[in-house]
């Protein structure tokens, strides 16, 4: 307070102090007040983005990388029969329903040999099951997504099942090769797996999956 | 009025302060959720890679046990352990089921392989059946078989199969076209004869006479001798021979140590004296488009085939001088007989056994069909 006793010394103190910053001063502090807004902006900008990105990325590997280790583990085991004791003793009378069952083909318009049939015995009965479960495998390419065989339909039939959200990724290709080999008499027989995807939202994410899966049960 | 003064200063820096805290606070949290999902991201990658490693070991297992087998074919399946140096380990049995096929007893054992990863956190069952068979897969019946018939020449003979024909109905010789024995010195005769020195004086057959003991004309003579013997088609012969556990061409290397199967391209010359096989370790001798001279004194104890492949149409011919002989049995897949010559094959059921059961002509062949992850 400006009163008697204090007058000269804190009301001549308060001019001072009332002075305030320079303009220079102000600006000086606004500008590097901005720049650290702008900067720790930006951080969170390119954090945000990155992990935007990285789910993305995430999620691209989900849709194919699981379908895609789905179809070779299941391509891996064509062929397999519950019923090999009483093959190998009659084999004549006793063939494995589950033989020589690699089918590749094509959905009409699609890319060819993108479609991949085959059976083995998930229930170790030795018998080719239609239902409970379907025994008949197979997986295609359609409309840019992977689906999975459904009641034993062929490749050309419509009513198999999705496997990938085209809404998240574009399947843009599955290839299916049939490969055999005939080295001292002994036919090896393997089926070459290739399959290519893009985030449907960011086409610059891609992945490209390719292997050869030998197919140990397949009987020449 | 000085703190006044000091409290309006403090504010205006209050309002940086608190976005520069909100915004410093907002980048952690998205850089610790960045890092929450680059873990998760990172565990899925691990646990992939978990599976692999655990899937090759159990897959390792199981070429170990299978390479067990192929030397060891009567390998018990007792089960043992082993690993892939810092990618995983594996442990592996086996179990066996007696089958009967082709009237025959095989062994199918089913082999069981349990992968798991270096951390143990994956682990993957891989089972697979291999089946283990004898290379012979039929026995000659009589001591001497051939295709294309025989035209003795020379000194011929035959001690028989007791039981080639039957139960206690004996065969010396077996061919689809005829045995001609009209010419030479011929005599077939029983064990118990031929032990005694007797066969001359007690023969089942001999020059002009042919008894029931010798089979010609067969209509039941197989196609393919190669195939009735090996199970291996004449025109896939290059298969048995990867078979074989000696590839030579010449027999100047066989002795008493000769073991197995053995398989000779071209002509074959056994020396004097030379004893090739003995009866707990025969062997089996393929002399593929050659003749098979066999000198003074030597024996070979257990099956010779003398093949002739279906391309060549040269006839080839066996030689046996002075005593030289086969203990076990004789097959040809071509005519016999026609320069002059001397045979002796000697019937023995036990040589002839032991080749379906010895070790060494115990082959492995994995079942299709029978590999499973699941």
């Amino acid at each position: 307070m400006c009163d008697e006793y204090n007058r000269e010394i804190y009301c001549e103190m308060n001019v001072r102090y009332q002075g305030g910053y320079t303009l220079i001063e102000i600006m000086i502090a606004m500008t590097l007040a901005v720049g650290s807004l702008a900067a720790v902006s930006s951080l969170v900008g390119y954090g945000v983005g990155v992990n935007g990105n990285l789910l993305n990325s995430a999620r691209l590997n989900e849709e194919l990388g699981n379908v895609y280790a789905l179809i070779i583990a299941d391509l891996r085991r064509t062929g397999y029969s519950g019923n090999t004791k009483a093959m190998v003793s009659q084999p004549d009378a006793n063939p494995s329903p589950f033989n020589q069952s690699i089918s590749i083909s094509e959905y009409p318009g699609e890319t060819a040999q993108s479609c991949v049939l085959f059976s083995y015995d998930r229930n170790d009965n030795g018998t080719l099951d239609l239902a409970s479960p379907n025994e008949n495998f197979g997986y295609r390419l359609l409309d840019g997504t992977v689906e999975i065989r459904r009641n034993s339909l062929d490749c050309t039939s419509n009513g198999w099942e999705d496997l990938t959200d085209s809404s998240v990724v574009n399947v843009t290709s599955l290839r299916f090769a049939f490969n055999q080999t005939v080295q001292q008499g002994i036919t090896s027989t393997s089926v070459t797996v290739f399959l290519s995807g893009e985030l449907s939202a960011n086409d610059k994410l891609s992945r490209v999956y390719q292997t050869v899966v030998v197919v140990r049960n397949h009987e020449s | 009025m000085k703190a006044k003064t000091t409290t309006v200063s403090t504010q205006r820096g209050a309002i940086v302060l608190t976005s520069v805290v909100l915004l410093l606070t907002m980048a952690a949290l998205v850089t610790l959720y960045t890092g929450q999902v680059k873990s998760f991201e990172n565990q899925i990658t691990l646990n992939e890679q978990n599976r692999l490693l655990a899937f090759n070991s159990a897959e390792a297992g199981l070429m170990k046990a299978l390479g067990i087998l192929s030397i060891e074919p009567y390998w018990d399946g007792a089960q043992f352990t082993g690993g892939l140096p810092g990618q995983g380990s594996f442990t592996t049995t086996g179990s066996w089921d007696e089958i009967l096929r082709e009237s025959a007893t095989q062994r199918l054992v089913t082999l069981e392989s349990v992968g798991q990863s270096p951390d143990q956190l994956s682990k993957v069952t891989v089972t697979e059946q291999a089946l283990v068979y004898p290379l012979v897969a039929n026995l000659p019946d009589a001591p001497l078989v051939v295709a294309g018939g025989i035209a003795a020449g020379g000194a011929f003979e035959v001690v028989a199969n007791p039981d080639g024909g039957g139960a206690g109905v004996p065969l010396s010789v077996w061919s689809d076209l005829d045995v001609d024995l009209l010419n030479g010195s011929t005599k077939t005769c029983s064990q118990q004869s031929f032990a005694e020195g007797n066969c001359s004086n007690t023969p089942y057959s001999q020059t002009g006479i042919q008894g029931p003991d010798i089979l010609d004309d067969d209509a039941g003579f197989p196609d393919d001798l190669l195939e009735y013997i090996f199970n291996v088609p004449a025109i896939e012969w290059a298969l048995l021979r990867t078979e074989a556990d000696e590839v030579v061409s010449t027999c100047t290397s066989l002795g008493a140590a000769s073991s197995g199967v053995i398989w000779v391209e071209g002509p074959c010359y056994i020396t004097t004296n030379t004893l090739v096989g003995n009866n707990t370790n025969p062997v089996i001798l393929i002399v593929a488009d050659g003749d098979l001279t066999m000198n003074s004194g030597s024996i070979i104890t257990g099956l010779v085939f003398s093949f002739r492949k279906p391309t060549t149409t040269i006839n080839y011919d066996i030689y046996m001088t002075g005593g030289a002989r086969v203990i076990g049995g004789v097959v040809a897949n071509h005519i016999l007989g026609h320069a002059n010559g001397y045979y002796h094959s000697t019937y023995h059921r036990d040589v002839l056994t032991w080749l379906q059961q010895h070790s060494s002509f115990q082959r492995l062949a994995r079942v299709p069909g029978s590999w499973r992850d699941y």
